[in-house]
């Protein structure tokens, strides 16, 4: 079973391999949230919702549900 | 010979478009609306040398020119269209020197459209502190263009940069990324099918019509759906706009590995520490509480003293106005009509100062975002965003632009949720009301050992309730909306600045001007209005006033003085405007109100603040015009018709902070609904939901309190 | 000089009242433009 975004804990990266166009909305990908690209959680709300991530430099927030669509490779 | 460019200013969110502009115009600024849409648009003029004058246009912010939303649909809109007056002779892309990856994403795509573009790189003082180092000639080589080094906080590359819009003539317009490599075949044929076109114009208003059905084509291009065009699905086109993406990335990946180094060992920055506190599961919450706390407090008492100046400064005015002009009805209108209803608005320029002045703050600072990020969990629950929070903070201040402000908010239930409750948070112009009837009918004193007074306390429970009562209607809604959500939402966390003092002085001025112009008119033109109704009449009863109250009071034996009050009263009740408050009366007289308050709630239905005009008009006409009493002070000495006692007591003061809470009173919150939500169906919902509320719980208040 | 006086606060009057007028009333014919894609217009 592949992980996503929604299992890294804080601090931990990862890289991101892949997500269906449908769940994820243009402007992620337009931030730099691509296959490839390294992905930092900083921090996270209670609930884990909306999740802080550094996404290739930049910082951004989304929501669990989408965290939850872009599956990721653990680094190491 | 003096020429003028057309500039335009382009960018990400967050990069100082605003505050390069703000350095490039100074004073010499207007906001305006694009025609037909409400997105703010900001002009101003830049002198350039040799004579020519720069007209820049600061354009909302935009992540790339596959626009999702209105805000953004104004740039392509401005960019795609040559014909228009806005089409710029040079755009400047204005990039973040932190987040220069992303923000060459838009560039690459505005290059595309054969635009001579120059690359502003912002924020250049920022560089040594992140280890930063830049190769201009390399990125100038790549990009095919002028890229100037700014730093708007510290007025750096300024000159650099005005000195390239001059010579914009001598930029190369050849694109830096070949998109139709994303589906070589289908190009080729739109190339063929539109030889005069511009190929990667023709791509960008093919998806424009994907995501924005309504947007004005350049005519030339208006035929394209028509014609026996292959038309591509939605799907299909999103995914093509994925790969253009994706394509652009590798360009720029591949750039800013020759022209970008960091130094990430020393990029340990501020931003993780404060966002570790202000983030925090429980001191985040407490921090933000305490900063709501600090701003009620502030506005309330800080603002005591200029108020009280300006409150006494035009009842003297009008007092001294009354004396030296000879006597007559202009003479009337100045000092019993006008000047008290100006003296309504102009005392509260102190207040709306302060709300921007700390709205602003937060924005610039960077906190809001934290904030969205705090509360999203919690509004999602009720319907709502954590963007809300942003348009139910910034609807203290005023409804329209909070409406506006919905904009970015991803999903369409959600927005829709956050403009319809939105006009229950306080707006400043509820402010007026709230002071004069807190300062009457709350008792002096204070909790917590004379940090927070009773009347604060009380604004403040007034704003919660505003919160709170949004908060309620967003989840009924929710539950009762047939609306299905997407739940997307996707929020950049800026990083944590000192806000430019420049830029919040230009915002606090701009919105009080705006306020008291806006608003100021309107009051002009009512308290003419009423003026004119109150000091007129027909009927016996007006006409003969003098003989009939002298005859009825001819027992008393009043001083002179007592009786001119007395006939002034019996005018004013048979004036035109007496018997139109008579008529109101009987639905008001239930929550505690006379006929004259009656008149003061109507005319706020043109905006809330002329309530206090509209009484202060009335009082004045009233009196006989020597005494020189504040509005408040006449307020005092109000005697209820009905029950006797003072007018203004606890059970009336609290029915009428409830009615203003909650009812809709303010045409141009409408107006922006209706333009917004594009249809009369949810403004005209929410009025009479609103006013059914508000008229309820006054009720309700004065019945139990009287 | 009375007449006068009347006359021109008249005048105002009228101004006043057909400024709100228009402001409030002719408004109402704006072009339709919609929010969102995913928005209100469908
Ligand atoms: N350090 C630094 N901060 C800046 C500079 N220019 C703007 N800012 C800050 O960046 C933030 C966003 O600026 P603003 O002009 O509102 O950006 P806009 O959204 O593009 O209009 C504000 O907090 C500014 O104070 C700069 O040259 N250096
Ligand atoms: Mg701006």
């Amino acid at each position: 079973m592949s992980i996503t975004i929604a299992h890294l804990k804080r601090g931990e990266s990862a890289i991101i391999l892949h997500f269906n166009e449908i769940d994820v909305p243009l402007k992620l990908l337009e931030m730099g949230c691509l296959p490839g690209n390294e992905v930092t959680v900083m921090q996270s709300a209670p609930f884990q919702d909306p999740i802080y991530l550094n996404i290739n430099g930049t910082h951004l927030a989304i929501r669990r549900e989408t965290a939850q669509k872009i599956s990721v490779e653990r680094y190491g | 010979m003096a020429r003028s460019i057309k500039v335009s200013l382009i960018g990400n969110p967050n990069t100082g478009k605003t505050s390069l502009f703000n350095r490039l115009t100074g004073l010499n600024q207007k906001v305006g609306n694009y025609p037909g849409i409400t997105v703010e648009k900001k002009e101003g003029i830049c002198k350039l040398d040799r004579g020519i004058k720069a007209h820049i246009l600061d354009l909302p912010g935009t992540y790339s020119l596959n626009t999702t939303s209105l805000d953004e649909s104004v740039v392509i809109e401005t960019l795609l269209d040559r014909t228009s007056k806005d089409f710029p002779d040079v755009a400047v892309v204005v990039s973040d020197v932190e987040n220069l990856k992303r923000n060459l994403l838009l560039f690459t795509q505005i290059k595309d459209l054969e635009i001579p573009t120059i690359l502003v790189i912002n924020m250049a003082d920022r560089m040594k502190r992140k280890a930063i180092s830049l190769d201009i000639k390399q990125l100038e080589e790549d990009l095919k263009t002028k890229v100037v080094l700014v730093s708007s906080r510290k007025n750096m590359g300024v000159e650099e940069l005005k000195k390239a819009i001059t010579d914009f003539k001598s930029l190369d317009i050849e694109p830096c990324v070949n998109a139709s490599v994303i589906d070589p075949v289908y190009f080729e044929r739109l190339r063929k099918a539109y030889p005069n076109q511009l190929l990667y114009k023709l791509w960008l208003v093919i998806t424009q019509d994907v995501n924005f059905g309504k947007i004005d084509r350049n005519r030339d291009l208006t035929d394209l759906k028509t014609t026996s065009f292959e038309i591509k699905s939605e799907a299909d086109l999103k995914r093509l706009q994925h790969k253009e993406t994706v394509v652009r990335y590798q360009f720029i990946n591949g750039l800013l590995k020759k022209a970008l180094s960091i130094d990430t060992a020393t990029a340990k920055d501020l931003r993780s520490r404060l966002d570790r506190i202000l983030l925090h599961k429980i001191w985040g919450y407490l921090i933000f509480f305490t900063v709501l706390l600090v701003i009620f407090q502030a506005i309330y008492d800080w603002s005591g003293y200029p108020m009280d100046f300006i409150d006494e400064s035009f009842a003297s005015l009008s007092s001294w106005l009354s004396n030296k002009l000879p006597a007559g009805p202009i003479a009337d209108l100045l000092s019993e009509g006008i000047i008290p209803g100006l003296g309504g608005i102009v005392i509260f320029i102190p207040q709306i100062a302060f709300l921007f002045l700390f709205i602003s703050i937060l924005e610039e600072s960077g906190y809001m975002s934290r904030v969205v990020f705090l509360m999203d969990h919690l509004m999602k629950k009720f319907g709502l965003s954590g963007k809300s929070v942003v348009p139910l903070v910034s609807g203290t201040a005023c409804a329209i632009p909070a409406v506006m402000a919905t904009r970015n908010i991803e999903d369409w239930k959600e927005r829709l949720i956050t403009i319809l409750v939105v006009p229950f948070t306080t707006c400043s112009a509820r402010l007026p009301v709230y002071l004069i009837i807190v300062g009457l009918v709350i008792p002096e004193g204070s909790i917590l050992g004379g940090l927070l007074s009773y009347q604060a306390l009380t604004l403040m429970l007034l704003y919660l309730l505003g919160f709170a009562t949004a908060i309620l209607g967003a989840w009924v809604l929710n539950k009762i909306l047939p609306i299905n959500r997407k739940s997307f939402f996707v929020m950049e966390m800026p990083a944590y600045k000192l806000p430019i003092l420049k830029n919040v002085l230009y915002t606090v001025l701009e919105k009080t001007k705006s306020f008291v112009f806006g608003a100021g008119k309107i009051i002009m033109a009512i308290s003419v209005i009423l003026w004119v109704l109150a000091s007129y009449g027909l009927g016996e009863q007006y006409t003969n006033a003098e003989q009939i109250v002298t005859e009825k009071y001819e027992s008393e034996n009043l001083s002179e003085k007592d009786l001119n009050q007395k006939i002034a009263s019996h005018k004013l009740e048979y004036s035109f405007i007496g018997y139109i408050g008579k008529g109101i009366e009987p639905v008001v007289a239930p929550l505690g109100y006379d006929w004259k308050i009656g008149i003061a709630i109507v005319s706020s239905f043109a905006a809330r603040e002329v309530f206090v005009g509209t009484l202060a008009t009335i009082y004045s006409v009233e009196s006989d015009g020597e005494d020189e009493l504040t509005i408040k002070n006449r307020m005092k000495e109000e005697v209820n018709p009905i029950l006797g006692g003072p007018l203004f007591n606890f059970a009336s003061g609290i029915s009428l902070l409830l009615f203003y809470a909650f009812a809709m009173q303010c045409m141009s919150t409408l107006a922006i609904v209706k333009r917004e939500t594009n249809s009369w169906k949810w403004p005209a919902i929410q009025f009479v939901a609103m006013t059914v509320i508000a008229y309820a719980s006054a009720l309700a208040a004065f019945q139990i309190l009287k | 000089m009375y007449t006068a006086q009347i006359i021109v606060v008249v005048i105002l009057f009228v101004i006043a009242l057909l400024w709100l007028l228009r402001k409030y009333i002719g408004q109402s014919k704006d072009s339709n433009n919609c929010g969102n894609g995913d928005c209100g217009c469908k």
